[in-house]
């Protein structure tokens, strides 16, 4: 429901451990990093006790940003190869990870099982760079295939070499200003819109010089470092019969490793996921501190995931120091991160407030209000029981099928919403007689329904105003909570205006004489206006001002007047939720006209299906939009500020669950026997 | 868009932002003192900069950090200045914190080459990534030329430099710097283009000023210090001039003779004062074309007209500011005397 109680943690341990640590820690995914090292420097890392251990306090005077030792590339590179060779999938399984390992075994494994294969991958290797050269020099060569000379011969030239490159457009611009000056006759192969192809002929005793030349040009060469028979077109024939055989010599290569595939293959996954995780402890390591015993590790827990995290790092425990420090207590100036955590309903819609800004650590979090208020909305300016279903429809599509559980949510509890409007309403793809009403139907009483949008629209406006109460309580800020147009003030302020309305009407009861309702909302503007001297009097803050007060004044006196209109046009902008009921059913007669006037059996019923999709389309994405202007801009700008940032674990992405448990349980086999 | 809605506000601010640049007489007292920290004291205390040594204590800091406080303070104008300009103009006033980004790059390129072992350069990295997309960490835990270019993957700038990947040269930092120089005026032009046909011609003037100064300077240096062949010379020309034209530049690039050189310019350009033949030209050439632009510019910022010309006018200003801010700074360092000290400075005091 609201933003989630974050602790600080702060874990001392023997640097013989970290790995281990770091590795429980990724797994656990629920701790967000801080910098350790700074966190030290400015002193918030809590001062050790010193009886838990004596040397860890010891060296925190040798503390010093920790910097990796590992070369992972070139093992991941090793792997990777293999997994190429073998023709693996690049997954990390989460059964991989599990248990206790070092990364310095692993290493040693690895590396035999890579001399093993090595020749073959280098053999592998090679053939494809080899294959990638060739697919270049054929581009080239579709550039010269219609020329009839003998290219073979002409790259063999004693006191002419034949140079092949690009040039970018700018730089070939200049290069043709000078061509006097230059020793080389230049052919243009093929300009593109950056680039422009050149073959040269360089006299072999100017070489150095052109060469220099062309380097200040940024001139790309194309080394041919194959050779064919011929002229470029029997080149390209060639060429392309060598590139089957380099697919077959591959194929060949495969398949000689079939059988260290079937014993290694589920060997090597295994490492695969280790090294992944393990390039994410080395990025987790850049934020630790450390000395040359230990290290020092700090982030942000919330406080639901705080077992999570002991559970997972409790094999250590007698090792570590960790200390736990609930946020609160924490030195103004850094916030915890924010962690939202709301139920199933709502919490797509979280996406939509991040939207707009993360709520920081103090602030409600107003994805439920948001949530909520949204489904009605747009259900009740988009209310139909078949359309709302269409919605609910491409929503679950999108969450199952194409993984966006965020957008797919909001669409599927949208069109829920929409359809119980839609029972409302009594609508079903626009038709108004195949249901019936269970509330009213919007086109017959056009007043009923406007003037009930608006009274929706006070209602959340009022929720606003509590929001933002609750948000200056927590913050302990009066200006704000007391005194401001967003404060009591301005909620006193919007009643009285709202009851001097009605008194003027005339529905309202008159138990306050009109005279003093104005008096009244006179007081209010007036204190509003002063919010922040009183403030400042109160807290007994001086001077009683930030600025100078007649700026003040000048700015407040606006301020005032705003306040003003923008409570009137922020109460009356919600008749537009009205209005878009009323406008969703019109939208539908005029289709409804259009098939009629058809009156054939087909047209009609294609102008219906047509109509339908347009009002789904266009319709719904109005409503759509309306609805969160609705939001942002009408209540968010009432009670959220929105400064906050987001928690987020260090974790490692896209793995896979308990997969492969199998080929887990054979490696150990394998590595027992 | 019309040219009063578009300029008249943005004149306003620059000049209201011109009213807080240093006086001569800042200067003139700023040389008389005797370390940087001073310095720094004087600027937080008397002068606009007062905001960005805000929470810093004076006493404490010194050159580098004083430099780099300056240099924040470019970025926080720039910024102001960015905000009054959308869509094509805005990606033109954007190029201009490549200059600077520029630096930062070749700074580290640098710091690559020796092998030197840097700490926080991250901090001192002011404008790498501003405005562009640039992978900051990966620039900074770059070892070699090579993956510093890598790291630049994505970036307008690895076009221009991916040639020197595989670069096996020794002068493959050489052509790195030449190349982001490149890139930088490359796209400065290409961007200029988009300009209105007034813009253009302010850009000309002001920008074009500068790059004729650049180029004579670089023809000079190359001939006589670099030994490089008029073809090379040439080829790293600028193109965005605005008294020479590319045949112009090819002329003087090809004059055999450095004295030819010399005497082409003294006779048929504006800029004879870049060549006085003292003993001190090569060390005064930079402040000379530096100072003969700044006068060009105070003529610009007089007749005060309606176009992209007074947004070029105050990023040359500031930028000359600072440049004299770095040289009061190091004149005070290396104890200077008042009469030596000013004539390293743009502005005449």
């Amino acid at each position: 429901m609201s933003v989630e109680k974050m602790e600080k943690v702060n874990i001392v341990g023997h640097m013989e451990d970290i790995d281990d640590v770091a590795r429980q820690i990724i797994l656990s995914s629920s701790v967000h990093m801080v910098n350790a090292f700074s966190e030290i420097q400015e002193n918030n890392f809590p001062i050790l006790n010193a009886k838990q251990d004596i040397d860890a306090v010891l060296e925190y005077n040798y503390i010093k940003q920790y910097t990796s030792c590992k070369n992972l590339p070139e093992l991941k590179e090793k792997i990777v190869g293999m997994m190429d060779i073998f023709g693996l999938k690049k997954n990390v399984y989460d059964a991989h990870l599990r248990g206790r390992y070092s990364y310095d075994d692993d290493n040693k494994d690895i590396s035999e099982l890579y001399e093993k294969v090595k020749s073959n991958h280098e053999h592998f290797i090679q053939l494809d760079k080899e294959y990638k050269d060739l697919e270049h020099i054929q581009k080239y060569l579709m550039l010269l295939k219609d020329k009839q000379f003998n290219l073979t011969e002409a790259l063999n030239m004693k006191y002419i070499n034949v140079k092949f490159g690009r040039f970018s457009k700018a730089n070939m611009d200049r290069f043709k200003k000078n061509y006097e000056n230059v020793s080389a006759i230049i052919f243009r192969l093929y300009e593109g819109t950056n680039h422009v192809v050149v073959m040269m002929l360089v006299p072999e005793s100017v070489d150095i010089e052109v060469s220099r030349v062309l380097s200040s040009l940024n001139f790309e060469e194309f080394k041919i470092k194959y050779s064919f028979e011929g002229t470029p077109a029997q080149w390209m024939e060639g060429l392309s019969d060598r590139r089957q055989q380099i697919l077959d010599e591959k194929k060949n290569l495969q398949d000689e490793l079939l059988e260290y595939k079937n014993k290694y293959a589920s060997k090597i996954q295994v490492y695969y996921s280790r090294v992944m995780l393990e390039y994410k402890v080395e990025e987790l390591k850049s934020y630790i501190a450390c000395t040359n015993e230990f290290f020092y590790l700090t982030g942000w827990v919330p406080a639901h995931k705080k077992n999570k995290l002991m559970e997972s790092i409790k094999k250590y425990d007698e090792r570590l120091i960790t200390i736990f420090k609930d946020a609160p207590e924490e030195h103004e100036g850094i916030q915890p991160p924010t962690c939202l955590r709301n139920s199933y309903l709502v919490r797509p819609f979280e996406s939509i407030v991040k939207l707009y800004g993360i709520p920081s650590y103090n602030e409600m979090d107003p994805s439920a209000f948001l949530g909520i208020t949204y489904m009605i909305l747009f259900g009740a300016m988009f209310g139909d029981l078949g359309q709302g279903f269409i919605l609910f429809a491409i929503g679950e599509f999108l969450m199952r099928k194409n993984h966006r559980p965020n957008l797919g949510g909001v669409f599927a509890r949208l069109g829920i919403s929409s359809m119980i409007f839609g029972l409302l309403y009594g609508s079903f793809f626009g038709f108004e007689n195949v249901i019936p009403a269970l509330l009213i139907r919007p086109m017959e009483k056009i007043n009923n329904v406007l003037i009930a949008g608006v009274i929706f629209g006070v209602v959340l406006l009022t929720i606003g105003f509590v929001y933002n109460l609750i948000n200056a309580f927590k913050n302990k800020d009066i200006e704000n909570g007391i005194f401001s147009k967003n404060g009591v003030a301005g909620l006193v302020f919007y009643w009285l205006f709202l009851l001097l309305i009605l008194q003027i009407v005339g529905y309202a009861p008159s138990f306050i004489p009109t005279g003093v309702v104005v008096v009244l909302m006179v007081i209010m503007l007036a204190v509003i206006l002063l919010k922040e001297p009183l403030a400042h009097m109160i807290k007994g803050v001086k001077p009683l001002y930030n600025e100078s007060a007649s700026d003040y004044y000048i700015e407040g006196g606006f301020g005032v007047i705003e306040t003003i209109l923008s409570l009137f046009s922020n109460t009356v902008s919600f008749i537009r939720v009205g209005a878009f009921a009323i406008n969703h059913v019109g939208l539908f007669i005029a289709f409804e006209t259009l098939a009629e006037m058809v009156s054939g059996g087909a047209a009609s019923a294609a102008i219906l299906v047509i109509g339908n999709i347009i009002i789904i389309g266009l319709e719904g994405m109005i409503v759509f939009i309306q609805g969160l202007r609705l939001e942002y801009y009408e209540l968010f700008s009432k009670y959220f500020i929105g400064d906050g940032y987001e928690y987020v674990p260090f974790h490692i992405s896209s793995i896979k669950g308990g997969a492969s448990v199998k080929n887990n349980d054979s490696f150990e086999n394998e590595k027992a026997a | 868009m019309d040219k009063n809605t578009k300029y008249a506000a943005v004149n306003t601010k620059i000049a209201a932002m011109c009213g807080k640049l240093l006086k001569d007489d800042d200067y003139r007292k700023m040389i008389q003192m005797s370390s940087p920290s001073e310095i720094a004291m004087y600027l937080k205390n008397n002068t606009s900069y007062a905001e960005f040594f805000k929470e810093t204590d004076p006493s404490k800091l010194h050159r580098d950090a004083i430099e780099k406080i300056l240099h924040e303070c470019l970025v926080t104008y720039m910024d102001k200045l960015i905000n009054y300009f959308s869509g094509e103009y805005r990606s033109f006033i954007k190029c201009f914190y490549m200059r600077y980004e520029i630096v930062d790059l070749k700074r580290i390129a640098r710091l690559i080459y020796i092998e030197k072992d840097f700490e926080d350069l991250k901090s001192n990295m002011v404008f790498v990534g501003k405005y562009r997309y640039i992978d900051m960490d990966n620039v900074i835990k770059a070892k070699s030329i090579k993956e510093l270019i890598m790291a630049l993957k994505d970036t307008v700038y690895y076009e221009y430099v991916k040639g020197l990947i595989d670069s096996v040269h020794d002068d493959s930092l050489y052509r790195f710097e030449m190349e982001l120089d490149r890139a930088f005026f490359n796209e400065l032009s290409a961007k200029s283009k988009k300009l209105s046909k007034t813009d253009q011609k302010a850009f000309k003037d002001i920008i074009g000023t500068d790059a004729d100064m650049l180029n004579l300077q670089w023809i000079y240096r190359g001939k006589k210090y670099y030994n490089l062949s008029p073809e090379e010379i040439f080829n790293y020309s600028i193109d965005i001039g605005c008294k020479f034209n590319y045949q112009d530049i090819k002329k003087l690039c090809y004059m055999s003779t450095m004295d030819e050189f010399v005497n082409t310019v003294k006779e048929n350009t504006p800029y004879e004062f870049m060549f006085k033949n003292d003993s001190r030209q090569d060390i005064y050439m930079e402040r000379r074309m530096r100072r003969y632009l700044y006068h060009k510019i105070m003529n610009v910022r007089r007749r005060a007209k309606l176009d992209i010309s007074m947004t070029l006018v105050y990023i040359e200003l500031i930028e000359d500011e600072l440049q004299d801010i770095t040289s009061v700074i190091e004149d005070v360092r290396y104890n200077l005397d008042y009469e030596e000290a000013k004539r390293y400075l743009i502005t005449v005091i």
